[in-house]
């Protein structure tokens, strides 16, 4: 997709810095790759088509996404600002409730997205809320593993 | 041309007969004209079933925007349109497969009523289109 496509379905964007950061692929979505996974597609799907972790419910709300990615070590925290020690991730979801995306906590302290099946981009967090995916209603964090 | 062919439609439904002057070869020809017409007007007459699934398939990936949600994915018009198309474009899909792998995964599961996955590669993209590719062939879908 062109900067002038992402732009038109996020136009926050406009007001700060982003950098497109990979090659469209549909292989992977921003669910997994907020949960650092780029080897497969995360959804609950009502067939189980695609991956959820184990004994996660497949529904598409905030407690269950909030559970897979605790399956990864994360916990609830209150805000987007960058801890020493901790990577964050944030849940977007629309008025009702319904996840529609997730974004990921770079050690710099900007954010990165998959943007569907697109490209993956860094960004400033909130640059994504809107029409598309709603607004960032949930926030996770979990220790930096060492090195 | 529209008032002759109004004049030899009315003619028509009027049971045309040697006496209303139209002749047997007019009415021929208007009966084609009203084909071609119809044909003209339905351009899924004038396409095959895999130009007919590309189309849509191209909507497809505009109507989906930047979702990652594959019930959304699944719900848009033109992928329930593909759905629509029946069994019989199956092929299509399973050849788009081995040109650009992408999220069919649920149509073929609804056309086909099989699910030639392991559970163990749900959501690997790839292995998922593999392994459709694979059914495809001993199915004789993809000669």
């Amino acid at each position: 997709m062109s900067r002038a496509h992402i732009q038109s379905s996020f136009p926050r964007l406009k007001q700060s810095t982003y950098f497109i950061t990979s090659r469209a692929t549909p292989n992977y979505n921003c669910i997994a790759w907020a949960a650092d996974d780029d080897t497969q597609y995360w959804w609950p799907d009502s067939m189980s088509l695609y991956y959820w972790p184990k004994g996660i419910d497949r529904t598409e709300d905030l407690d269950a996404f909030s559970s897979a990615f605790a399956t990864l070590g994360y916990e609830p925290c209150d805000a987007a600002n960058q801890e020493e020690g901790f990577e964050k991730i944030a849940i977007f979801a629309d008025a009702q409730g319904k996840p529609l995306h997730a974004a990921r906590q770079l050690p710099n302290g900007a954010w990165t997205s998959k943007l569907g099946s697109a490209e993956d981009i860094q960004h400033a967090l909130f640059t994504l809320e809107g029409k598309s995916y709603g607004m960032v209603q949930r926030f996770m964090r979990r220790p930096i593993s060492g090195p | 041309m529209s008032a002759v062919v109004a004049s030899l439609a009315g003619a028509l439904s009027r049971a045309p007969s040697v006496a209303d002057g139209v002749s047997t070869e007019a009415t021929a020809v208007l009966r084609e004209w009203y084909s071609a017409r119809r044909h003209f007007y339905a351009p899924t007459t004038r396409v095959t079933l895999a130009q007919r699934f590309l189309e849509l398939s191209e909507t497809w990936r505009e109507e989906r925007g930047f979702s990652s949600s594959i019930s959304e994915m699944v719900l848009s018009p033109a992928y329930q349109q593909v759905i629509g198309l029946g069994p019989k474009v199956v092929p299509s899909i399973l050849l788009e497969l081995t040109r650009q792998p992408d999220h069919w995964f649920w149509a073929l599961r609804m056309l086909t009523r099989v699910d030639p996955v392991p559970a163990e590669s749900r959501g690997n993209v790839p292995a998922m289109a593999k392994y459709w590719i694979e059914w495809g062939e001993s199915e004789g879908l993809l000669d």
